[in-house]
């Protein structure tokens, strides 16, 4: 509504100044006057002055000089040009006549000078303004405290969880094993099992931080993991490789596994 | 079969122990690289009898050899040859470089220019060399083995990877033991002067290399025929794919392997196996191979090198992922 009263305000104004060619009060206005003289110049004046007048340019045109001036005027009426120009020598310019600046106020003429009163209008929604902020704010509140109660608990949930232990070699052998002994392991699922063997009698030996040739190297020096490999390379690499029995005694001791205090173990 | 051919490998041996004490391993890869025809980068720093070694496995196996020492002024031609105008007849003759050997040594190859290395390098690839208009092929067996130094890189030109990967092995050469050096010493007490036109001068290791072959090319050609009818086995085909494949997909790795690395794995496995006696490959081929197959064919990334990793660590962990 409020919006609505300046843009009729402003209206009103530019038809005032439109129709009389009026300046407003308190805004800087601009206008192109041709005098006979090109050496006028602006009158000293005092900070009580009605209009305050300021030579922009003079530049020569065919029936004289066109000044450029720029005025801002504080009262209502008409302002003589002679009134604020003279001449370079100090005299006034008396021969500009009845030349005038049109100041025009741009609220009624009858107006009292009381301002507009504030009527705040109401919200239409929610009970109003201040009910909608309080709304807001306790679901803003709610929101956080929801985001951090499911954050905590999942976390909890997250830190109760027992963790799949990571599969141990022997199950990671065991497939692999039940392949081979019912001769259905392929070419890469041999390799996977030669790898996995290496691996575990790697961990078992508790190997790990030599060079792989030298691990391998000791691991061939075992009673145990040596004969392994030696017959796992006879099986897997020589060739004509090795009988299905000689690869059921190799695989057997894989075979038969059980669980000893809760961790899977060869036997 | 292979007990029959072995006397090759233990005859060159005992010829290379005569003169050079220990680098059991650095012989054992120069085996291999003469079994399979590839080439070898060692790595190692001065004095640690790199030339001695070559020299030695030349005149064993009686083959051409050719040495050159290589400057940041060499030309192409000073490798390859060049056409010369013989100024009796009137006629280009051509003038066959140093590379036109059986074994050649290329000493200090990253002190040569990019052009010279790559006109070597495309020798070792092609096992030709154009002349003028004319190719000529390199005698067989050709064989490259290159020495660089690690320490020094100043006035160096280091090998591209795709240079790196035209040699099959690149083994890095360690010093000897304490055991093995004071070997060396006593040894070379015991060598005495060698009298030159009333002169003398004291011998060196590289006179006391026999000059009679303990075996010939028919041998060594006995031998890599040999090495080419040892089993390979699906399963450690498995594990040489998968070796690669680890070097392509792990995140330190910048640059992995190409398919070369595959084939030089098994190809070197093979003559491994056949020097160790073996008719057929094993895994423990591929990890004391796999150093000099695989590590001067993967780069690192930046992070991995900002947080000093370093090629061997990371090599590591994919052959204990492999076993």
């Amino acid at each position: 509504m409020k919006f609505l009263r300046v843009i009729a305000v402003c209206l009103i104004a530019s038809t005032l100044a439109g129709a009389e060619d009026a300046h407003p009060i308190g805004i800087e206005e601009g206008t192109k006057i041709v005098l006979e003289r090109g050496d006028y110049l602006p009158r000293p004046l005092d900070d009580r002055t009605p209009l305050i007048v300021r030579l922009g340019s003079v530049e020569k045109s065919d029936g004289g000089f066109t000044y450029q001036f720029h005025f801002i005027g504080f009262e209502p009426g008409d302002h003589r040009l002679a009134d604020y120009l003279m001449h370079p020598d100090g005299s006034p310019a008396a021969e500009l006549g009845d030349r005038t600046f049109h100041v025009a106020t741009i609220l009624p003429p009858d107006h009292d000078g009381a301002l507009t009163p504030y009527i705040p209008s109401a919200f239409p929604w929610f009970g109003g303004y201040r009910a909608l902020l309080w709304l807001l704010g306790i679901v803003w509140i709610l929101g956080w405290g929801a985001f951090l109660w499911f954050g905590r608990r999942r976390n909890a949930v997250a830190e109760h969880a027992p963790e799949a232990p990571a599969p141990t070699y022997a199950e990671r052998l065991r497939p692999y094993v039940e392949a081979a002994a019912e001769g259905k392991l392929d070419s890469a699922g041999q390799a996977e099992l030669e790898r996995l063997m290496t691996a575990y009698w790697r961990d078992k030996l508790g190997l790990g931080d030599q060079r792989m040739a030298d691990e391998l190297a000791s691991l061939r020096e075992h009673p145990e993991a040596g004969s392994l490999l030696r017959s796992l390379e006879r099986w897997l690499h020589r060739p004509g490789g090795a009988s299905p029995a000689e690869i059921e005694n190799l695989l057997a001791p894989y075979r038969e596994s059980t669980t000893h205090a809760g961790k899977e173990v060869m036997v | 079969m292979i007990a029959t051919k072995i006397h090759f490998v233990s005859a060159v041996r005992e010829r290379v122990a005569e003169v050079v004490v220990g680098q059991d391993v650095v012989v054992e890869r120069m085996m291999i690289a003469l079994l399979t025809g590839g080439h070898l980068l060692l790595l190692g720093v001065p004095g640690t009898a790199k030339t001695l070694l070559v020299n030695t496995v030349a005149k064993a196996v009686d083959l051409k050899f050719g040495r050159v020492q290589f400057t940041i002024d060499m030309l192409p031609s000073d490798i390859l040859g060049s056409e010369l105008l013989d100024q009796a007849s009137g006629q280009f003759r051509t003038h066959k470089g140093p590379v036109f050997t059986n074994l050649l040594l290329a000493d200090e190859i990253n002190r040569a220019a990019p052009k010279v290395q790559s006109a070597l390098l495309e020798a070792m690839q092609e096992r030709k060399v154009t002349i003028g208009n004319t190719s000529h092929p390199l005698p067989v067996p050709f064989l490259v083995i290159a020495t660089q130094n690690p320490i020094e890189q100043a006035g160096t030109f280091e090998l591209p990877e795709a240079q790196l990967d035209r040699f099959m092995l690149c083994h890095r050469i360690g010093y000897p033991t304490p055991d093995q050096e004071e070997t060396v010493l006593r040894r070379q007490l015991k060598m005495g002067l060698k009298q030159v036109d009333g002169g003398a001068v004291p011998k060196s290791a590289f006179d006391m290399i026999s000059d009679e072959p303990v075996c010939g090319l028919d041998d060594l050609v006995g031998a890599m025929r040999t090495v080419q009818d040892v089993h390979v086995s699906d399963v450690f085909m498995k594990h040489c794919v998968e070796m690669v494949r680890l070097t392509r997909e792990h995140p330190a790795i910048e640059l992995g392997c190409s398919p070369r690395a595959g084939l030089a794995l098994v190809q070197a496995a093979r003559a491994r196996a056949f020097v160790m006696e073996r008719d057929y490959v094993i895994p423990e081929d591929l990890f004391e191979l796999a150093e000099d197959v695989v590590l001067h064919r993967i780069r690192l990334s930046y992070e991995a090198l900002a947080e000093g990793r370093k090629p061997e660590q990371v090599l590591e962990e994919m052959l204990h992922q492999l076993g």
